[in-house]
């Protein structure tokens, strides 16, 4: 190998000295011309390049119900049974477990790293966790079981959304006091937050999107989502101000954020699914938005530039999803599956670019 | 009574003036809403290969949201059958193949919307030159100019489809911000331009026709006629703005693609205006019962020598008509127009010496004298490019003539004369002509040079040469100095028409 490249550019070094310099040079430049466009329709042909690196026991009874994993990959925290229980994001190895006393609905890390925020179910309570050592530092009351939880840093604010409650509390991150109930038409779905003032809140049963203030914490306008039924899942990417948005009717939706305007629309898998936005997840990707159905379909809305959006391709997980989350420090997908048949611990998946696991089995 | 109840009294009387005036201050009827329009049918024209991406069926969804009846027909069935689906609205879409098209709508009696630029020429909406007459910008031969045609401009403010959309002189998004198909087309002097690109309107994006107007390729159009800038797979991107962002007018503004579409869909299924009737003693008499009370300035030189008898007899002519004519010098101040309903500017006045007066005048103002485009702002400042005239010696290639070419007949201006050629005077004559913008209504041009306007009127509030907007009508008549008494019957009625019109409408 290393011989023949040697010969080659000893090739083009003669090349470019003989009197038929210019006749090797159109030659390569053809080659790399016909080379490129060769390379984009292959890599789309290949559909999704995310496949399930590892498969991992959790190790941890219970199910697994909530995740998060901090900004600076070194832990992953997953809410499962009635605990909260700590992995190196490194290896998956068990870092520590947090018992609760209740299942955790959502989970919320903050930037800093040092504190996370749990919603339960019953009671309902929002808890703020010191993540070193893991503890609860404190115990909020809401008004009614969240089902969702979002942490806003750059206001400072912790949402609450509630699935049976048309309604989104607003709490001071630090202290838990309660700053605003904003009324909506209906319960809320997935909310994803901008950081520059509004919040994104799927309306399943109008077909729309709420847009809150998170300034003024009340409710700023409406986003139509045209040929778009029951959305319930959405990701940002707050730097291309694009909105994705997972309709359970099967289409994914790209909305620019700026003036609430639907710019694309994609397919889907049918059913519903939640989703997030990541950078760079693989070799030649931009971006995506990745969408996670409870039954195990990961769809991916493809970036290829900021007003340039590409079906994905879709990976069917084979298992049922109990949560998920990015690690943005590696480029994987961590998917937290409950535990099947008679088995007490669930398993990971690790999704990414990389080789795909050559047992589709356990490989712990 | 004291006088506080007088200035009551008084001011009860204006209120009661301006309420009864208000409606006509509207040049263009207000388009019926969705809500009125239901159950009419439409019929789709699409192509015959499923396989093209298309939004066809994104605009049925939406034409059918809004209550109408939808019917999708393709090029090939239309290509082989006789008789034409009846429908109240053909629509037209860009991927119909034109060449199955051909001719079979450019008779339609009823109402054509069409985004197929190709086709332009087959409906008579353009001339046939490819590049010249009507265009496609798409991305892979032209991918900087697909960026361009993302901005458009407000080129007509007043006609009911701009009203409607709220359509501001100023640039506007057309699509979103993806590199874009879109067409454009140079409609002829029948034609309005509503929206262009690249700052001309020779590539209008939006132009309509009424029914009655003259097409580019000199037939009448049978009903009315939209074109429109989308093409195959963009109507999804037609702009429009949600949420938070549309709190802000700025924005409302920017994003009008969609609305201006809603709206040109509206006008064309609108009944068009009753087609006016040559009947030139009913004229009279509407022109006599407008013109009883009010006071028109005319201006003139005083004593002229070739056109004296001329204003003398025009001014008797208004005066017979029930106008309280006062004739001010055209060294006089702009201030004789104070308390005037019409301000009225002879031929003889010397350019050099009106100066700029009148120009910003609050009244309506007639020019009957074409070289004054450019100082009151009717035309550009290009003389013999945007203003000029026929048969002066020494000032012009052509010779003299004494036809106007009728591009309007559905307009009261019009006279109801049917279009075509039109003897104005008895004999040759110094015709003026101009190039007003595309806020202007077009009545006439020149026989054989349609780029060359005879009469026209701006509405008030249009847009006019140089960023001017008008404080109230404006109308161009090109009577030279003895030309009054060598009118035909139908010059009269010309002249009689275009000022009625420019006092029938009310200050901006």
């Amino acid at each position: 190998m290393k011989r023949e490249h040697i010969t080659l550019r000893r090739r083009i070094r003669v090349a470019r000295r003989s009197p038929t310099a210019g006749r090797w040079r159109a030659i390569l430049a053809i080659a790399i011309i016909t080379a490129v466009p060769a390379i984009g329709p292959r890599a789309r042909a290949d559909g999704l390049p995310l496949r399930i690196e590892r498969r991992l026991s959790i190790g941890v009874a219970g199910r697994p119900t909530a995740l998060a994993i901090a900004a600076d990959g070194g832990r992953a925290y997953l809410g499962v049974g009635d605990s909260l229980a700590a992995f190196s994001a490194r290896d998956a190895s068990p870092a520590g477990i947090l018992a609760l006393g209740a299942a955790v609905v959502d989970l919320q890390i903050a930037a800093d790293g040092r504190h996370a925020y749990a919603a339960l179910d019953a009671p309902a309570r929002v808890l703020r966790i010191g993540l070193a050592p893991l503890r609860v530092l404190a115990t909020w009351r809401l008004p009614a079981a969240a089902s969702s939880l979002l942490l806003d840093p750059d206001e400072g604010l912790l949402f609450a959304a509630s699935a049976a409650a048309p309604r989104i509390e607003a709490l001071d991150a630090a202290t838990g006091r309660l700053r605003a109930s904003i009324r909506l038409q209906d319960p809320p779905g997935q909310m994803v937050a901008n950081g520059y003032g509004s919040l994104f809140v799927a309306q399943a049963a109008q077909d729309r999107i709420d847009v809150i203030d998170t300034r003024r914490l009340r409710l700023a306008g409406t986003l139509p989502l045209a040929g778009c039924g029951r959305p319930d899942g959405l990701a940002l990417d707050p730097v291309g101000r694009r909105l994705f948005v997972h309709c359970a009717s099967g289409a994914v939706l790209v909305v620019d954020t700026d003036v609430g305007f639907t710019f694309e629309r994609l397919p889907a898998a049918a059913g519903a699914a939640h989703g997030l936005f990541v950078h760079t997840p693989a070799p030649g990707w931009k971006g995506a938005a990745l969408f996670v159905g409870p039954a195990g379909t990961l769809d991916a809305v493809r970036m290829l530039a900021f007003i340039r959006y590409v079906d994905g391709g879709r990976r069917e997980l084979h298992v049922p999803v109990g949560a998920f989350a990015y690690d943005a420090r590696r480029h994987r997908l961590w998917i937290a599956a409950p535990p099947q048949g008679a088995a007490t611990t669930g398993h990971w998946l690790w999704v990414g670019a990389g080789p795909a696991a050559d047992d589709p089995g356990e490989t712990p | 009574m004291n006088r506080r109840e007088r200035l009551m009294n008084r001011l009860a009387v204006t209120m009661l003036i301006l309420a009864i005036a208000a409606p006509a201050a509207f040049a263009a009827a207000p388009l019926p809403s969705w809500h009125e329009l239901a159950g009419r049918r439409v019929l789709l024209v699409t192509g015959s290969d499923a396989s093209v991406p298309s939004d066809d069926a994104l605009v049925r969804a939406y034409l059918e949201a809004r209550g109408v009846r939808v019917a999708t027909t393709t090029d090939a069935a239309i290509a082989a059958t006789q008789a034409l689906p009846s429908a109240d609205l053909v629509v037209i879409s860009s991927t119909a193949d034109p060449a199955r098209l051909g001719r079979r709508f450019a008779a339609a009696k009823v109402p054509v919307f069409t985004w197929n630029t190709m086709d332009y020429p087959h409906l008579g909406l353009t001339g046939p030159r490819l590049h010249h007459d009507y265009d496609v910008v798409e991305p892979t031969q032209h991918f900087a100019e697909s960026f361009a045609v993302l901005y458009g401009y407000g080129a007509n403010v007043t006609s009911s489809i701009s009203r409607a959309a709220g359509l501001k002189p100023q640039l506007f998004g057309t699509l979103y911000l993806e590199p874009a198909t879109v067409g454009w087309g140079r409609p002829g002097p029948g034609g309005r331009v509503l929206v262009d690109f690249n700052g001309t309107p020779d590539e209008a994006g939006v132009f309509t026709y009424e029914r009655g107007a003259t097409l580019a390729d000199g037939r009448v159009a049978p009903a009315r006629r939209v074109a429109f800038y989308l093409s195959d797979a963009n109507f999804h991107l037609l702009t429009a703005v949600h949420g938070p962002a549309a709190r802000d007018p700025n924005l409302r503004d920017w994003y009008r693609g969609l609305a201006l579409f809603d709206a040109s869909i509206r006008w064309a299924l609108a009944p068009p205006p009753p087609r006016p009737i040559w009947d030139p003693r009913a004229l009279r008499r509407r022109f006599a019962a407008a013109a009883r009370g009010k006071k028109l300035l005319f201006v003139e030189r005083i004593d002229a020598g070739e056109g004296r008898e001329a204003d003398r007899l025009i001014v008797a002519h208004l005066r017979a008509v029930g106008f309280d004519v006062v004739v001010a010098d055209q060294m006089d101040p702009e201030s004789r127009a104070k308390g005037m309903d019409l301000v009225m500017i002879s031929s003889t006045c010397s350019k050099y010496k009106l100066a700029n007066k009148y120009a910003d005048v609050p009244v309506p103002v007639v020019s009957l004298e074409g070289l004054m485009a450019d100082s009151l702002h009717l035309a550009g400042r290009d003389r013999y490019v945007d203003y000029g005239e026929h048969g002066e010696e020494k000032e012009s290639g052509d010779p003299p003539t004494r036809y106007v070419d009728i591009v309007a007949s559905w307009n009261e201006m019009a006279a109801g004369l049917p279009p075509g050629p039109v003897a104005f005077t008895v004999h040759p004559s110094v015709l003026k002509w101009a190039r007003p913008l595309p806020d202007a209504v077009v009545i006439a041009t020149l026989p054989g040079s349609p780029d060359e306007r005879a009469i026209f009127g701006y509405p008030a509030g249009s847009t006019m040469a140089d960023g001017f907007v008008a404080p109230a009508r404006r109308v161009l008549l090109p009577l030279d100095n003895p030309s009054f008494e060598d009118m035909t019957p139908q010059g009269k009625a010309l002249f009689d028409a275009a000022t009625l019109w420019a006092i029938s409408g009310t200050r901006r």
